[in-house]
């Protein structure tokens, strides 16, 4: 017995040579990951560890001690463990014989793994440029198996009774099969094989017939030789020459799909289509069932022109006057759904023969519409278009009278996406109606060639009509009737595609008005709605008024907002500055003033110098001057004494010096000179004097009248009756009252009745003459 | 128990005859697959057609030698025979003496004696894989025929070549593959007029024999 190697294994000289002292077996050393592991370990019954001693075996995965049942007894020693789920790659269990130190007897390293998925996605690909060669390829699987998987590519050909398979590298997984391992045009089956210690797979067959996606073909022209037919000449792309004419499919595009079997270096000829249209056409080819190639480049060809089919949707106008002998028809015409000019330059023809000819022609033109006159018996006009290739079937035109005979009531017509209207309209039922045509223009060219027109079936209400609609430009739609016997009244209606503001240009005006322009049509952009004024001051609020009329004198900024339906737009601002008086005011004032001042003169004037006393009087009334007036005059001359005294006079009067001043507006009227009245002399007695101290309406002086008695041999009368009129008034006798006060109106000149008048003349004889004066002079 | 021999020697026979005349039902519709397998025959011969000018200019770079048949076939017999190429077979026109078998026969002869000639060629010069596989499937797709039109072909003995060894030099080596490719080029134009041909004839003798 030799000990060899305390760490490895035991291993003991016998007879037959070095043996080991236990083995462990295993189920397999490879297992799939997580799945449980089985080990025994047995140990020789010669083993010198275990002579003649109890042992206890014990396991070790790596270097983590693992439960083990043993059993241990002196004749089987043998221990077994169980890994329920073997969860790593790789790991070395080993089996231990529990003696100080412990002893490895034997071990075994265990791997796990997965078994490989099955490769997917298995493609192969004819490289169709020299060399000829086909490219697998495959997809592995997500999952790392953990063990060494090793993919196999096979072949079959069953034609060349050839079977390979190719070993590929180790993560690679694409192969490219080279020219003498296929045959051409021989099917061949192709699989991919993955084998690995847990498992091998397959992946599905893919059968292919060496010969797959082409590149695009071309074509070289394109061409038309049959009415409605198209030639096309084409071939592969030149690499692929070879590969014949045979089992090609060409798929062609123009408008729509065809698919044909062709051979390559033929023209294929494509019919049904339509004349005079140019087509594009694209090719793409494949061979059988192999992917199609990429489409061709396109080509276009163009059929061949043919005579017009089909016919004309006309609409008829009479104009001018309605003359039996000669009428005036615009005659407008556009292609119907069914029309084909199949080709170009298309001429048409108007004429009132129904056969084709020179005689008869009335119009012939190639625009859409044609004026022209016609005598009243012809009931219908034939309509042909031509092209170089043939003249189409006529289409007839019915020459109706207009009927005054108003059908439609009412039309709108609303903008409709970007370049049409939807028109409606109602009409009252009618015998005889036939159909309705709408008909639009614009309204600021007024060419014949601008006009166009829809039919709208009997029955409808409303239709699109599309066209070439500018917007902010106006459009005049109609809607006329048509009956079996004649076309009925339109009604009309503006319209505008698409509506915006104008800048209006305002005006100044007078001093307090705005005004501006009225938008010419041209430049409305719509149908104007209103006009606003925004208006504010300096710092004032922005009001905004329809109309407005600026009172305040103040300074403004305004502009004005028109708007449409389809917006509004802000004119400039304009300033105002509101003078007090305008020029115009000024010069009217003057004038006025002018005129009234000139008025009052002449009117002064007349009534001054005016012989009727009445009118003079009741503007200038006569007030005797007190100065000048006298009863009786005292002069020192004796003629005037002679005279018979006239009680009427008043005595001379003077005036003393007062103690108070008198007013000077008072000296204007009444104060004479004081100087005259004292020529009488010094030795006479003043008799009365009569003083007052202002106007009537002038406050009364404090210190009462003074009234002294001039040269008189009466004695003065000291107590008088303090009769004292505020004002100088004539004292009545006959009991009038009323009479006026001579200084004015004052609070005090009402006459005072309460003393008896007739009294005082006896004393006064004066005052009595006075009166008698008074009376005379009136 | 001799006419149990008898009977049954008979039945056998009469079974054997039986079995032999039934028609074979292998292709469903075998002048299908005649025909298929004559297409691209067809193909494949105008393939190798297409590539000859291109694989000669590659490989023969001796002057003098060129695929333009106007100088070079007298100055060259003796040196075909001193290489041992043999000429191949006469594909003559379809007719009584020269039926379908015989045809599709002499096709596969005079294809496998270029094959073969290529195999060697390819084995001293590069650039001739590519027309060596297309004759072998072409091989194949005639075998194909032979086969779809049940036609006896003798596999005709046919003398190993033995040009390996009389390749001597770099001359003999351009020398023979300018001839192999001259003459296969001309062979491939028989092929073609043949395989028209046989297009158009509608093979009545194949599944009645």
């Amino acid at each position: 017995m030799v000990r060899v190697g305390v760490r490895i294994k035991w291993k003991y000289l016998t007879k037959d040579g070095i043996q080991a002292c236990a083995k462990v077996h295993t189920s397999s050393s490879v297992v799939p990951l997580g799945s449980p592991v089985t080990a025994t370990c047995v140990i020789k019954e010669d083993c010198p560890l275990v002579t003649g001693q109890a042992f206890h075996i014990e396991w070790r995965l790596d270097d983590r001690l693992i439960l083990s049942s043993s059993e241990t007894n002196e004749s089987s020693r043998v221990s077994k463990a169980v890994i329920s789920s073997f969860n790593e790659t790789r790991a070395i269990l080993t089996c231990c014989i529990q003696t100080s130190p412990p002893q490895v007897v034997a071990g075994v390293e265990i791997r796990a793994g997965y078994p490989p998925e099955v490769p997917q996605n298995l493609s192969c690909q004819t490289n169709l440029t020299t060399p000829l060669t086909i490219t697998c390829r495959w997809d592995p699987g997500q999952r790392e198996t953990h063990l060494p998987t090793q993919y196999f590519i096979h072949t079959e050909i069953w034609d060349a009774n050839k079977k390979r398979s190719y070993e590929l590298p180790k993560g690679v997984h694409h192969y490219t099969i080279p020219r003498p391992e296929f045959v051409l045009y021989s099917d061949m089956k192709i699989y991919v094989k993955a084998v690995n210690e847990l498992g091998e797979t397959t992946s599905a067959p893919l059968i292919l017939e060496p010969i797959t996606k082409f590149d695009p073909p071309k074509i070289f022209q394109v061409m038309s030789e049959r009415h409605r037919c198209l030639r096309l000449r084409w071939n592969l792309s030149p690499h692929q020459l070879w590969v014949g004419s045979n089992n090609m499919n060409l798929e062609i595009r123009l408008k729509s799909v065809f698919a044909r079997n062709a051979k390559p270096s033929r023209p294929v000829d494509i019919c049904g289509l339509l004349h005079w249209t140019q087509y594009f056409a694209q090719i793409r080819v494949r061979y059988q069932q192999s992917p199609w190639s990429e489409w061709s480049s396109s080509q276009s060809g163009v059929t061949l022109e043919s005579a017009p089919t089909g016919s004309l949707d006309s609409w008829m106008k009479i104009s001018g006057d309605h003359m039996p002998k000669q009428l005036n028809i615009s005659l407008f015409w556009k292609p119907s759904k069914q029309f084909r000019a199949n080709g170009q330059n298309v001429l048409y023809i108007v004429s009132v023969r129904k056969l084709p000819g020179e005689k008869g022609q009335v119009c012939s033109t190639r625009e859409n519409y044609c004026t022209f006159q016609l005598s009243g018996r012809v009931k219908k006009v034939y309509v042909r278009a031509v092209n170089a290739a043939g003249i189409s079937p006529p289409t007839e035109v019915w020459i109706y009278k207009p009927k005054a005979h108003p059908a439609v009531l009412d039309v709108t017509a609303v903008p409709y996406g970007n370049s049409s209207f939807l028109v409606q309209w109602e009409s009252m039922v009618s015998l005889g109606l036939t159909d309705h045509v709408v008909e639009w223009r614009p309204l600021l060219k007024t060419d014949l060639s601008l006009i166009r027109f829809e039919i709208a079936q009997q029955n409808l209400s409303s239709i699109v009509i599309t066209g070439s609609f500018e917007p902010y430009k106006p459009y005049g739609i109609s809607v006329y009737p048509r009956f079996t016997d004649g076309i009925g009244l339109p009604k009309t209606v503006n319209a505008y595609l698409r509506q915006k503001g104008k800048s209006p240009k305002t005006q100044r005006g007078s001093h307090k008005q705005l005004t501006w322009d009225q938008i010419p049509l041209d430049q409305r952009n719509g149908i104007i709605q209103n006009y606003t004024v925004f208006y504010w001051d300096q710092k004032g609020p922005i009001n905004k008024e329809r109309s407005v009329i600026l009172k305040d004198l103040n300074v403004y900024d305004a502009f004005l907002m028109v708007r449409t339906l389809g917006g509004s737009l802000n004119g400039s601002i304009i300033h105002f500055e509101f003078e007090p008086f305008d020029a115009v005011a000024v010069v009217m004032i003057v004038i006025a003033s002018g005129l009234g001042l000139s008025l009052l003169i002449i009117f002064i004037v007349l009534t001054c110098f005016s012989e009727q006393k009445r009118l003079k009087g009741f503007f200038w009334p006569a007030v005797p001057d007190p100065v000048n007036s006298s009863i009786l005059r005292w002069a020192s001359e004796s003629t005037q004494v002679q005279k018979e005294p006239n009680p009427i006079y008043l005595s001379h009067l003077s005036f003393l010096d007062l103690p108070m001043k008198l007013s000077k507006e008072e000296d204007d009227l009444w104060i004479k000179s004081a100087e005259e009245t004292s020529d009488l002399g010094d030795d006479s007695v003043p008799y009365a004097t009569v003083m007052f101290s202002g106007l009537c309406n002038s406050p009364p002086p404090k210190e009462p009248h003074v009234y002294l008695r001039s040269e008189s041999t009466q004695p003065l009368l000291e107590t008088e009756e303090p009769f004292t009129p505020k004002c100088y008034q004539n004292l009545v006798n006959d009991g009038m009252t009323g009479k006026q006060c001579f200084f004015g109106p004052s609070h005090d000149c009402a006459p005072k009745e309460e003393t008896d008048p007739s009294g005082l003349w006896e004393d006064f004889p004066f005052l009595r003459a006075l009166t008698m004066n008074d009376t005379q002079n009136d | 128990s001799v006419c149990r021999t008898v009977v049954a020697l008979l039945l056998y026979f009469l079974l054997a005859a039986l079995v032999q005349s039934a028609p074979v039902s292998s292709p469903s519709n075998p002048s299908q697959a005649f025909r298929e397998a004559a297409g691209r025959a067809k193909t494949l011969v105008e393939k190798i057609l297409k590539d000859i000018p291109a694989v000669h200019t590659t490989v023969i770079t001796t002057e003098g030698l060129t695929l333009d048949p106007s100088s070079q076939t007298t100055n060259l017999q003796m040196m075909v025979m001193e290489l041992g190429i043999p000429a191949a077979p006469v594909l003559k026109p379809l007719s009584e003496s020269f039926t379908l078998d015989m045809c599709v026969s002499h096709m596969l002869v005079g294809g496998r004696l270029y094959q073969e000639l290529l195999v060697v060629l390819s084995n001293k010069l590069g650039g001739l894989q590519d027309l060596s596989a297309d004759l072998r499937d072409l091989l194949t797709h005639i075998n194909k025929m032979k086969e779809a039109a049940q036609l006896s072909g003798d596999s005709s003995d046919q003398n190993s070549l033995d040009l390996a060894s009389r390749l001597h030099g770099t001359y003999e080596i351009q020398v023979a593959a300018h001839l192999t490719l001259t003459q296969l080029r001309s062979f491939c134009h028989d092929l073609i007029r043949s395989l028209r041909a046989i297009a158009a004839y509608r093979p009545v003798a194949a599944g009645t024999r």
